[in-house]
């Protein structure tokens, strides 16, 4: 799976985006978020501060998500276009 | 051409109003908004802003923005242009149009599209001056601008 970070989450992980294996069926976002903590704690702590929004390919989504290896996960911070 | 676009390269204003203004013969009143880079919000010296988008998302979530502005009042034409990339101080960063046939529901689609695009659509900047970057953070009064609109 890919996972597409924006804004400022960019400064915690050295690549816009990461490569994450998902395994077994019902593997969900609370799962990922299990087994990101550990390997980027850092990444982590941003990815739960309120105000970040859930994208699975594209559309918004909630944390009790289920995921598949094909998908497309993003986590967007507060906006700040225009 | 696409009504939402999405570019590095520069606009410009006088083809984008002929553009709504040539839309439809009916086309009373074309009302244009542009957006530039202001002097830094975060930092002192401001170099330059950076922005990026995501791509795709991005231009879904502005035209769903359009649609909501159609359904509620009756346009002949929208059009948005957002840049990307590394913008200076003074460059135009937004521009936000409106073709209807009388002004007050022009005025207000503006405004409406506008606000809708500062707090949903998908981009963000970072201000960069010589001491490094610093992300632009989202501002409360821009979220109360886009309340106000629910309620009406």
């Amino acid at each position: 799976m890919q996972i597409l970070l924006f804004g400022r989450l960019r400064d915690f992980h050295n690549q816009p985006s990461l490569q994450w294996s998902v395994r077994g069926e019902g593997y969900n976002l609370d799962q990922l978020f299990r087994e990101l903590a550990p390997v980027h704690p850092e990444l982590m702590a941003e990815l739960l501060k309120p105000g970040v929004l859930i994208a699975v390919n594209q559309q918004f989504v909630n944390r009790d998500q289920n995921l598949v290896d094909s998908d497309q996960l993003a986590f967007l911070p507060p906006v700040t276009g225009g | 051409m696409a009504r939402v676009r999405i570019d590095s390269a520069d606009f410009d204003v006088t083809d984008l109003y002929r553009e709504l203004g040539a839309s439809s013969a009916e086309v009373g009143a074309v009302v244009g908004f542009v957006g530039q880079v202001r002097a830094g919000d975060a930092v002192q010296d401001l170099q330059y802003l950076d922005l990026h988008h995501y791509p795709g998302m991005t231009e879904r979530l502005i035209e769903d923005i359009l649609q909501q502005a159609e359904s509620r009042w009756p346009l002949l034409a929208a059009l948005v242009y957002h840049r990307i990339g590394p913008l200076q101080p003074g460059e135009q960063i937004v521009f936000v149009g409106v073709a209807a046939r009388h002004r007050g529901e022009a005025f207000e689609a503006a405004s409406f599209i506008m606000d809708y695009l500062k707090t949903q659509a998908t981009f963000w900047k970072r201000e960069i001056d010589q001491k490094g970057s610093t992300w632009v953070e989202s501002r409360a009064s821009d979220l109360a601008r886009k309340h106000q609109w629910q309620g009406k």
